[in-house]
């Protein structure tokens, strides 16, 4: 059985918008999906009644007319989803390491990497570093890109733009 | 044939080209900064490519930040 969180959450760039997420535990890092690109809005209605009334407990699931099995069912054909999958298989046959702690570590050319894959973080010998990626993408094509940068082609890591 | 699995803002999109037609493809998504990526995760160039090659395109990733998300 999975067990599913649900949270109320102001999303970076949209100060006013609040919109819901659930947590849930995955192998070495913890699974945000997101809620509000998953459900109908009246279920979105339902939860925004259940959080002002201040009755959220665990029988939102129930309350909306879902299941556990039917939310991973609905992230995982999401665009979001699908780029989790292709993370998920690039550490099964062992291409990306293994996230402990939320974390991939690694070491390359000497230098030791960290991606904090829950943050969303670089950090290149302990020491954070930004990176960017010029399109909008699903988080773990962001994770999974990086990653191959910093093996393949870590310079261009240096550049700014 | 080669499989061609490319990751980016308009979703996953996958393709099965014959040699040429890849390479060329590759050669597009060389050219924007992306990498092409073998299975074994190592980066391949264009003169290596061949039949039968399973590659992943990955965008061009930079260091610094844009307007919106410091990551």
């Amino acid at each position: 059985m999975v067990i599913i969180e649900i949270e109320c959450i102001n999303i970076k760039g949209t100060p006013t918008e609040e919109v819901y997420i659930c947590k849930t535990k995955a192998d070495g890092y913890t699974r945000v999906i997101p809620l509000f690109k998953l459900i109908e809005r009246d279920k979105l209605i339902k939860l925004d009644i259940l959080f002002r009334d201040c009755r959220i407990k665990n029988n939102w699931l129930e309350i909306i007319g879902l299941d556990e099995e039917e939310i991973l069912k609905r992230y995982f054909e999401s665009e979001e989803g699908r780029a989790e999958k292709l993370f998920i298989e690039l550490i099964n046959t062992g291409v990306i390491p293994k996230p402990i702690n939320g974390r991939i570590s690694f070491i390359s050319r000497g230098i030791r990497y960290e991606i904090d894959i829950d943050e969303e973080k670089l950090f290149v010998n302990g020491k954070e570093r930004c990176f960017t990626c010029k399109q909008e993408m699903p988080k773990f094509d962001r994770i999974i890109s990086l990653y191959f940068t910093i093996l393949n082609s870590p310079k261009n890591l240096d550049l700014r733009e | 044939m080669v499989w061609l699995k490319k990751i980016g803002s308009a979703g996953h999109t996958e393709v099965e080209l014959p040699l040429e037609l890849a390479i060329l493809e590759v050669e597009k998504h060389l050219k924007l900064g992306g990498l092409a990526i073998k299975e074994d995760g190592t980066k391949i160039d264009l003169s290596e490519i061949k039949e039968d090659d399973k590659l992943l395109l990955i965008p061009r990733v930079v260091g610094g930040y844009n307007r919106d998300r410091m990551y």
